[in-house]
């Protein structure tokens, strides 16, 4: 026998890096398995410089890291190039710095081992990393500008980076700004609690030289919070006068400017009435919700980077000497000849020149099964090869392509929806208008019958009582906590519009790959025909032939053979072994041919066959699964009154069969649907949200008045969308609007608090049944209450109970 | 009571005192990245310094 079986028996094997499990198994020098290359070097790379606690930690905090596979051996040249340091990076001290984007950043052992980037490169002065934002700043020592080292070694360890272009000025300037918000409520608070302390003497009956002395430092303490602390409700309030427009900030400065200098007033003639205490109090609570709001929102970053995430950053292309060189994705030009390897994404619209390949195109059309691309064929930027290495002939760059297009289409929807009024901001309107009008209504009337002092103070009261700090704190408070606790759910909300539009949602789109379904292939049918001559099962026949292959439907195929057989597995040795691309694979053993090739009968689930001499030795039927929670969970949509769609660029007979299993009428199903022809059905309905793979259905998530994305890289998917579920469940889905729903019911409910407390105190004031104090009084009890009314309303365990409950009660 | 007139400035000078170490922390930078640090400081200072140590801890298969 020329040929040898040799035995390769894979008992529950576990990668020692990933902690997946392993099929085909690596080893290094010591006997230590790996599940892949990639593993086994980033394992390499550990243990040569004594970073083995990474997993220590690991083990320590119970977070095992999803090791990135495939990682390429880019020497990510282009970033030492004086154009593009010039533009990534900035300098301080004499030092470069530069940030990266680094996917695949999640748990405490990265955090660890990130910032040991000084000990595995020479010239790294410092990494330090932001979790929340995975970016990671790279600082290195003086004189040095080489930043490809420091990638290179980013990427060996399973972190892609992407350089960040960071406007210094901008990023820095947010930064200033946060700093002194933050400065500016410290300064607030300390002075409005020492205020109460010398206020609180006086309510309580101090007499003679004290209420001057108390009254006096109360001012001094006053002085810094309203010359300082106060700016930005000034700053704010100027600047809506000079857009000639109105905004609540400009009744608060008048209640503060006025209510101090009265206050010093009365502090100069001996009284003991001043306000000190509530103005600084009225100042710290607003700042402070502001700020809030600021931190929790997630703007990510700006829209011009819209496409980059798309980019994968370093690009092969074949020079005029015919070498292979590595540019940046933003150095293509027109006429390039590009080489894109197995797992690159095309950065341009191109013809295919050389080889053949398979493509994911999922991006442009949705659609997940690879499509065969031979020479001369288009391709278009954005589409993932998963077969071999090709050559391309770039015929259009960036805005000029179709993915291009698309994006230019999804921003300018985008800047569209930013003109939707924020509840809050129509009311106030009207409200400011209304108090600004009723107090010189107040003061003329009230001069005219009385005196000028009487009707000064009752004006004054008026304001006070009126100042819509309740107003500012019962929609900010609200949406800063729904988004919150919605973060804690697994939830992240892009903005307070998004929480507006969600909430209004009635008929629902769910997009049917990824969302409904699992995204995935799998076995959900093996027909056996008869046994194989040679002494090896099925299963073993399978495994082998197909272990090679990264086609989606041949890891399908290797799940199904290592999950059957559990125990023992024996590869065989092909005397020859060729992959067809678009066709399947083929091996000679004995001079038997073994074959594995779909046979895809129009329309129908993949069927797949393996061929013994051409004679079918059994039948394998994938597919792409409904998920488990999907009918339950959209029946439980259907008891809440919400009309649901299903639409899907995947050909009709598959979409029908999951429609019919997860009960969809008929008229609410649309299959085959370009991407354009998916968001002209949407834009037919109003209150339309959209739920679907974030970076795949950019168009329609734009089209609809909301959208949710549920898997994908987050900031790719918060560009388009306006929630991303970070947890990959639907259940969530249902917590999203119902919590979208609260938030909306408890701004009405504060709202409306605050106006009847508004109307009742602002008549008491016109007619002087109040004076300023007694205003003062009322001012921040009505501020209270709404803050409680908030707080209690967004409990994370109420929201969490009504989430899955059936309506709105 | 006459004391109280003295204590009162004294209290606020120190208060004063805390004010501008709050203001001082805030501007280099404690209070920018609220997330990393709370997770950095979990990480024990052993594990910071073991450069060039052989392994002392070998994973358990679960």
């Amino acid at each position: 026998m020329s040929l040898e079986l040799e035995k390769n028996i894979i008992q529950n094997l576990k990668c020692k890096h990933c902690y997946d499990k392993v099929i085909t198994p690596f080893y290094d020098d010591k006997g230590t398995a790996f599940c892949c290359q990639g593993c086994r070097s980033v394992y390499e790379i550990l243990h040569s410089n004594g970073l083995e606690n990474f997993y220590s930690i690991q083990e320590r905090t119970g977070d095992y890291t999803k090791a990135v596979k495939n990682i390429s051996h880019s020497k990510f040249s282009y970033l030492n190039t004086s154009d593009f340091l010039k533009k990534y990076s900035y300098s301080s001290n004499n030092r470069f710095i530069m940030t990266f984007y680094l996917e695949g950043v999640h748990c405490l052992a990265c955090l660890w081992l990130i910032e040991k980037l000084p000990e595995l490169v020479s010239n790294v002065e410092r990494a330090t990393l932001n979790l929340g934002k995975s970016l990671v700043e790279v600082e290195l020592k003086a004189g040095e500008q080489d930043f490809s080292r420091a990638a290179s070694t980013l990427n060996h360890l399973g972190y892609k980076p992407f350089p960040i272009s960071n406007s210094v000025e901008e990023a820095s300037f947010r930064k200033k700004e946060d700093r002194s918000l933050l400065i500016k409520i410290g300064i607030a608070g300390a002075a409005m609690m020492n205020i109460m302390l010398y206020s609180g003497s006086i309510y309580v009956g101090a007499t003679g030289s004290y209420i001057s002395y108390f009254g006096n430092i109360s001012l001094l303490l006053c002085l810094p919070v309203v010359l300082y602390s106060a700016l930005p409700f000034y700053q704010s309030a100027l600047g809506a006068l000079k857009r000639k427009s109105i905004n609540i900030d400009i009744p608060l400065s008048l209640a503060i400017i006025a209510g101090f200098i009265l206050s010093t007033y009365f502090v100069f003639t001996g009284s003991a009435h001043h306000y000190f205490d509530s103005l600084s109090t009225l100042t710290f609570l607003i700042l402070s919700s502001r700020y809030l709001l600021r931190k929790v929102q997630h703007t990510g970053f700006d829209k011009k980077n819209l496409a980059s995430f798309f980019q994968q950053g370093i690009i092969r292309r074949i020079n005029t000497n015919g070498k292979i060189e590595e540019i940046h994705s933003d150095q293509i030009k027109v006429e390039d000849t590009l080489v894109v390897m197995p797992g690159d994404i095309i950065q341009a619209d191109g013809t295919l020149v050389k080889g053949e390949t398979k493509l994911n195109l999922s991006t442009l059309t949705g659609e997940s099964i690879p499509v065969l691309h031979k020479k001369g064929s288009f391709v278009y930027m954005g589409s993932l090869n998963v077969g071999q290495e090709i050559e391309i002939k770039v015929l259009a760059i960036e805005q000029e392509t179709r993915l291009g297009k698309i994006l230019g289409e999804v921003e300018r929807q985008n800047n569209q929806k930013s003109h939707y009024f924020l509840l809050t901001d129509r009311i106030s309107k009207y409200f400011i208008t209304a108090i600004l009008f009723l107090t010189s209504i107040s003061f003329v009337f009230n001069f005219i019958f009385f005196t000028l002092e009487e009707s000064l103070m009752r004006s004054l009261a008026l304001i006070i009582v009126t100042c819509p700090c309740a107003l500012g704190l019962a929609t900010t408070l609200v949406f800063s906590r729904i988004m919150s606790m919605s973060a804690k759910m697994g939830i992240i909300i892009k903005s307070e519009q998004s929480i507006e539009a969600l909430a209004k949602a009635e008929n629902l789109f769910f997009d049917k790959t990824g969302t409904l379904t699992y995204g995935d292939f799998s076995l959900h049918q093996v027909t056996r025909y008869k046994k194989a001559h040679i002494p090896y099962s099925i299963e073993e026949i399978v495994f082998s032939l197909e272990s090679h292959s990264s086609h989606p439907i041949a890891k399908a195929l290797v799940n199904w053979t290592s999950a059957y057989a559990q125990k023992t597995l024996r590869t065989i040795k092909w005397a020859q072994y060729e992959e067809h691309i678009g066709r399947g694979v083929r091996g000679f053993y004995n001079n038997i041919e073994y074959e594995i090739h779909s046979v895809r009968s129009e329309g129908e689930d993949t069927t797949i066959f393996l061929f013994e001499n051409q004679s079918p030795l059994a039948s394998f039927i994938l597919k792409d699964q409904v998920r488990k929670e999907a009918l339950p969970f959209l029946n439980s949509l259907r008891n809440k009154k919400f009309n649901l769609f299903l639409s899907s660029g995947d050909k009709s007979p598959i979409v029908e069969k999951v429609a019919k299993e997860l009960s969809f009428p008929r008229l609410h199903v649309q299959s085959e649907l370009s991407p354009e022809a998916m968001a002209q059905w949407i834009r037919d309905y109003k209150n339309a949200v959209f739920i679907g793979d974030g970076a795949n259905d950019t168009l329609a998530l734009s089209q609809a008045s909301a959208s949710i994305s549920m898997h994908g890289a987050a900031e790719v998917s918060l560009k388009s969308s306006d929630a991303f579920l970070y947890r990959n469940d639907l259940m969530l889905v249902e917590h999203l609007l119902a919590n979208s729903k609260q938030a909306i019911r408890l701004v009405k409910q504060n709202l409306s608090f605050s106006l009847f407390y508004n109307i009742v105190g602002a008549s008491l004031a016109i007619f002087g049944f109040i004076g300023p104090l007694e205003a003062a009084i009322l001012m921040p009890l009505s501020s209270f209450t709404v803050l409680l009314n908030t707080i209690y309303g967004t409990r994370y365990e109420y929201l969490q109970k009504k989430g899955v409950s059936n309506g709105d009660h | 009571m006459e004391i109280i007139k003295f204590l009162i400035p004294m209290a606020l000078g120190m208060g004063m005192i805390f004010v501008g170490l709050f203001i001082w922390s805030t501007r280099s930078g404690q209070f920018d990245d609220l997330d990393t640090p709370s997770k950095r400081m979990l990480l024990e200072d052993d594990e910071t310094h073991l450069v060039n140590k052989p392994i002392t801890h070998e994973r358990k298969d679960v």
